[in-house]
């Protein structure tokens, strides 16, 4: 109701269904959301391995198993991409939740963007160098 | 890109709603000659000028100073004498009101609900004591006015409102702009109010209804950056929650 004349005759639009689908920005952002959704089940598979493992060898041998299925390798690798962007948003999101410090937004998400990247082969290097 | 000195003809295609015939907005298209050094608002008062005089907008200073002139340009909320035509041509451009307001006529907005939402953030200093004025100024260093100079240059132009889809789902949140005056007043060192506004700040109204969607400062014309006040709000208001914000905040900053 408006505050001056409350007899003021409007008209109010709705918001349409696809409201996140016509501005890039806010695809971008819709994109973000969903995407968490894969990190949840990336967790989840990584948690049923981290319990098969409880379960004995045979129960973890069999986990490896099912992990090396042409699904689950499809779905890891849609999981990867979707992961990295997920990591992007987060980082590109970061500046606005610290204090108001004199740094240039750019130095917090891509210098943590780097220090992921760094850890990420450093992770894969060191895998990689204890098994062979 | 240089300067085009040649009239060419722009279509502008505007929202039309008028409250006493209308039951719905319909749209209208004007042709319109433009050159090089004309903004979208100066397309809608050439057509109000010599195409059609009933066409209602809002403007006064027509450099983005006033903040009156914010519109939905090809769906983007933007002060239209901040945009310009040659952007858009050939291609027509598109003209609406902004987004999430009830429609007064044609591109004309109620604000009520953003002025009752200022009003409700306590956009004043609160100091901890009143001084006379022959006490003098309030004393403060550069350092100090840096934490909210930024969040002070909000010319309540509702480009962020039209933006936030928070704002056009949830009609009840506070929005961008209040949110950011609230930071602004909360981070000023003369103002002592945050425990007077920190019933809306931490209610689901207030800053957690925003989901960091971003767009609000991605549109402000000013640099006001409202998704960062509000997200750094987000953190006072848990340490609020905690009881650890009277344990970090400097003496006296709250009360």
């Amino acid at each position: 109701m408006s505050r001056f004349k409350p007899d003021l005759k409007t008209y109010t639009r709705p918001i349409p269904a696809g409201w996140w689908w016509q501005t890039p920005f806010l695809l971008r952002y819709m994109l973000r959301e969903w995407s968490s959704l894969f990190v949840v089940a990336y967790a989840l598979v990584l948690l049923s391995g981290v319990y098969s493992l409880s379960q004995g060898e045979a129960s973890y041998d069999a986990w490896r198993g099912v992990i090396a299925s042409p699904p689950l390798v499809v779905f890891h690798l849609i999981a990867l991409l979707v992961l990295v962007y997920h990591s992007y948003t987060w980082f590109k999101v970061m500046p606005k939740t610290t204090p108001h410090i004199p740094i240039d937004p750019k130095v917090i998400t891509y210098g943590g963007i780097a220090v992921v990247a760094f850890i990420s082969v450093a992770a894969v290097a060191i895998v990689y160098w204890v098994m062979s | 890109m240089p300067f085009d000195p040649t009239t060419r003809t722009i279509e502008i295609e505007c929202l039309r709603f008028n409250p006493e015939t209308d039951t719905e907005p319909h749209l209208q298209t004007y042709k319109v000659p433009f050159h090089d050094d004309m903004s979208v608002l100066q397309g809608l008062q050439y057509i109000k000028d010599n195409l059609d005089g009933s066409l209602t907008f809002r403007w006064s200073c027509r450099m983005a100073i006033c903040g009156s002139c914010g519109m939905m340009v090809n769906g983007v909320p933007q002060l239209s004498c901040h945009t310009f035509l040659r952007d858009y041509f050939p291609a027509k451009v598109s003209v609406a009101p902004l987004d999430h307001f009830p429609i007064i006529r044609d591109m004309a907005i109620d604000q009520s609900d953003f002025l009752n939402k200022l009003e409700s953030v306590k956009p004043y200093i609160i100091p901890k004591h009143d001084k006379p004025i022959e006490d003098g100024a309030y004393r403060q260093t550069p350092k100090q006015m840096d934490q909210y100079y930024q969040y002070s240059q909000c010319i309540n132009c509702l480009l962020c409102y039209a933006a936030c889809p928070q704002y056009g789902l949830n009609p009840t949140f506070t929005g961008p702009a209040a949110l950011a005056l609230l930071h602004r007043y909360n981070a000023d060192s003369r103002d002592v109010g945050w425990t007077a506004r920190s019933e809306l700040t931490n209610s689901d109204d207030g800053v957690w209804h925003c989901t960091l969607v971003g767009y609000c400062s991605e549109v402000c014309p000013k640099e006001v950056d409202p998704a960062h006040a509000i997200n750094q709000n987000k953190v006072n208001s848990t340490m609020d929650y905690f009881g650890l914000l009277k344990l970090l905040m400097p003496k006296g900053a709250t009360e």
